[in-house]
């Protein structure tokens, strides 16, 4: 347990209070899984290719949208992004580039940089600036859902006071034929067709930012997610697709109910110390859970094993992005 | 090695003048200057223009458009450059 984790509560320290997307995907897809890398916080030594992929991509992309939002050119946008992404994937201590892998690499998430500003140099998807000037990218948000603990003391106040928040990033706010939209940008390295498409019909990830688009802009025209898909590749340029996804009121509504139902078995799983496993998600899209051998142990002897071949990193939901 | 040469990823000299290829500039230890950051640029620009050629003579049809209840999928195709609406580009 992290007790510098400000996402948990201080009364039942296993039970998160502050929620994002990743957390809650991770409780959805299984406890135990949840318990590990979010409660306990365990990760595998080297960090996944694809997260490392996608974070230098969006950063690059934020910084397009700042450098545009300044009033500076195209080409000077790109160039600014490129910059940071080159500059990021230096191994400043190793003195070489990052490695990645076949597919995502150094080389290719400079291909996408190009390519993708390139293609959307003249995008009809209009950034939203704020009060501020600033773009509206990567706009960190933070809301209470309405509902506590069920197991904390009706008569806390003030700052005992616990409840349950949604958090997290919106990659990019936007307007669309009148309507407000929230940009996300996706990279993969599957074709972009229907069965790819179709991950985001029901998704998670989506259904938090609609909902939080809607109560953080406080617009009623959010509309729903325009992802914008980047299938990389090892030996040609990137391929781009552009979808939008659409929520209905009664869909959000759904939604924060189940949340309200899924928040309140975290809650039971912290108070009994137990977090059941869902053996069914221990295979997904053919590939093995990273706690599987971890999971097919004795009890016993998995924190020692955990010790082994994990390290331990926070995640906390709390921490906000967007200041360049 | 760098990581182009691994990854098989095909480089080729940046111009007559500028022997070098894209896989020497990114062997380089950041940051790179303007000319660098063009040549770069330069490069994948002409990557996409060889491949956008080497499809079109495979005589690849677009996609289709298809549309849903819920999700709309759009091709890519359908902001077309010419179609853009012109002066709404707030940045």
């Amino acid at each position: 347990m992290w007790p510098e984790n400000t996402a948990f509560s201080a009364k039942l320290p296993a039970l998160q209070l502050y929620w994002d997307s990743t957390s809650l995907g991770a409780l959805k897809k299984c406890p135990r899984y949840y318990e590990l890398s979010m409660v306990q916080g365990w990760s595998t030594r080297q960090r996944s290719v694809d997260l490392d992929f996608g974070i230098h991509l969006h950063a690059a992309r934020e910084r397009y949208y700042h450098a545009r939002a300044k009033g500076e050119s195209h080409e000077q946008s790109v160039d600014a992004a490129l910059q940071h992404a080159l500059t990021a994937t230096w191994d400043q201590t190793l003195n070489r580039p990052w490695q990645g892998n076949q597919y995502k690499n150094r080389f290719t998430l400079a291909q996408a940089i190009v390519d993708y500003c390139d293609k959307w140099e003249h995008d009809p998807l209009v950034t939203i600036i704020r009060h501020n000037k600033a773009p509206a990218v990567e706009v960190s948000f933070r809301f209470p859902l309405g509902f506590r603990p069920t197991t904390h003391d009706e008569k806390d106040s003030g700052e005992e006071n616990e409840e349950f928040w949604l958090c997290g990033h919106l990659d990019r706010v936007v307007e669309f034929q009148g309507r407000t939209w929230i940009s996300d940008l996706k990279s993969t390295r599957s074709e972009l067709n229907e069965r790819y498409v179709k991950q985001f019909k029901v998704n998670n990830q989506f259904s938090v930012y609609v909902l939080a688009g809607k109560i953080v802009l406080g617009t009623k025209a959010v509309a729903g997610i325009i992802v914008d898909a980047c299938q990389v590749l090892a030996t040609q340029p990137p391929r781009f697709k552009r979808v939008l996804i659409e929520r209905t009121e009664a869909q959000l509504a759904e939604f924060v109910q189940g949340l309200h139902v899924l928040l309140a078995q975290a809650e039971d799983y912290a108070r009994r110390s137990f977090w059941p496993q869902n053996e069914r998600a221990c295979f997904e899209h053919g590939r093995a859970c990273e706690f599987l051998e971890i999971c097919s142990r004795s009890p016993s002897v998995r924190e020692q094993w955990l010790k082994a071949d994990f390290t331990k990193r926070i995640w906390d939901p709390t921490q906000v992005r967007g200041d360049i | 090695m760098t990581d182009n040469a691994v990854h098989n990823v095909p480089v080729s000299p940046l111009s007559e003048a500028d022997p070098r290829s894209l896989d020497e500039y990114f062997a380089r230890k950041p940051p790179y200057d303007t000319a660098t950051l063009a040549r770069i640029k330069q490069e994948f620009r002409r990557m996409r223009e060889v491949w956008a050629k080497s499809a079109l003579e495979g005589g690849k049809a677009p996609r289709a458009k298809k549309v849903s209840a819920t999700t709309r999928e759009i091709s890519i195709d359908l902001f077309a450059a010419e179609d853009l609406p012109t002066g709404k580009e707030v940045l």
